[in-house]
């Protein structure tokens, strides 16, 4: 799971005029979508949180108990929260994200 | 007054003195697990109050449900999971695992905080991630899935793409038993026109049609009064019509 409010900047119950300063300010584009998608969503946002919340106090616990090096830490190492020692990596854009143009924007692309 | 953390602190400390420690250590383990995603369901709790039934409670489970209720995530509990490690072996991991998986899916569902929180156990028992994969298939008979990404919108998309067709198949579901009651009620109906009883067979359904039409056929009737006629066409069409109705159940 990436921690959305970390990559924002942000702390954990950031107001949204925040979350769209933060939002906005970013360059990766990837974790803007995602933050935009689910972060001002309040549906959304409370079904993150309540995962967030539990999620962010395993991984402490997880620090305190010498467990960063544990087989699920391991294979879930692209989650920032089981593997907080890991510098987290650029959020990229899922693939074919950009292959809905129609033929005549592609092959005015290629021109 | 104590406040929830103070009840919590204090539960970690009776854990810790009491003479059942090991056993109390393990069952306070699955009700957090039980606690963690909401209010404790009674499967849940009942599925921690099976487990060790030989060894009495040094605790009661009331007193650490209530507690855990209280304050899910207490500050000191990884003083309990410390614990829990030193006393680890082989046979009480798979055990163990087992347990949490048994707990967590007692209440008919595995939900990401549970996900999150087996991974944690699974690790704290420092067992191998094939081994939850494993005991996961061998009590549920399922694979195992990992927390999904609730950063991505992708999951929300898919969740709700799910509840959406749960609640068309729902609707589907009412709608077809509306006009199965509305079916019935007419068949009844049509019955009580041709006078035979609901169990009646398909041969005196037709039996009791044919009588009533020659008995309410226009022709049959004395010809010089007109309320008569009347009356006498409009039976005979109710009779027409109760038995069509039939013809399309097949009842006739």
């Amino acid at each position: 799971m990436r921690d959305l409010y970390a990559r924002l900047g942000l702390g954990y119950g950031a107001e949204e005029p925040a979350l769209r300063r933060a939002i906005a300010a970013t360059p990766d584009a990837e974790l803007a979508r995602r933050a935009k998608a689910v972060l001002l969503q309040p549906e959304r946002r409370a079904a993150h949180d309540a995962v967030y919340v539990v999620a962010r106090g395993l991984r402490d616990w997880r620090v305190e108990l010498l467990m960063e090096d544990g087989a699920w830490a391991q294979a879930l190492a692209d989650s920032d929260l089981v593997r907080p020692d890991l510098p987290p990596e650029p959020l990229v854009s899922p693939k074919g994200a950009g292959a809905r143009r129609s033929w005549w924007r592609r092959w005015l692309g290629r021109a | 007054m104590p406040g929830p953390s103070d009840a919590t602190v204090g539960l970690v400390q009776r854990l810790q003195d009491s003479p059942q420690r090991v056993a109390d250590s393990i069952r306070a383990s699955a009700l957090w697990l039980a606690v963690l995603d909401g209010p404790l369901d009674a499967r849940e709790f009942h599925e921690v109050g099976l487990a060790l039934t030989h060894d009495p409670e040094g605790v009661p489970l009331h007193d650490i449900a209530a507690a855990f209720a209280a304050e899910p995530m207490p500050k000191d509990l990884p003083k309990l999971f410390r614990f829990l490690r030193g006393q680890r072996s082989a046979q009480r991991t798979v055990w163990l695992i087992d347990l949490y998986i048994r707990v967590a899916a007692a209440d008919g569902r595995i939900s990401q905080i549970e996900r999150h929180a087996l991974i944690f156990l699974s690790d704290l028992l420092a067992a191998p991630a094939s081994l939850l994969q494993e005991r996961f298939d061998a009590v549920l008979g399922l694979d195992f899935e990992p927390p999904a990404d609730l950063g991505d919108p992708a999951f929300f998309d898919a969740a709700e793409a799910v509840a959406k067709a749960r609640a068309a198949r729902a609707a589907a579901r009412e709608a077809d038993a509306a006009r199965a009651q509305a079916a019935s009620a007419e068949r009844r109906e049509a019955l009580l026109v041709l006078g035979v009883k609901p169990d009646a067979t398909p041969i005196a359904i037709k039996a009791a049609w044919r009588r009533l039409s020659r008995q309410w056929h226009p022709d049959r009737q004395p010809q010089g009064d007109a309320a008569a006629l009347a009356a006498a066409a409009a039976r005979f069409d109710a009779v027409q019509k109760a038995w069509a109705r039939l013809q399309e159940d097949d009842d006739a």
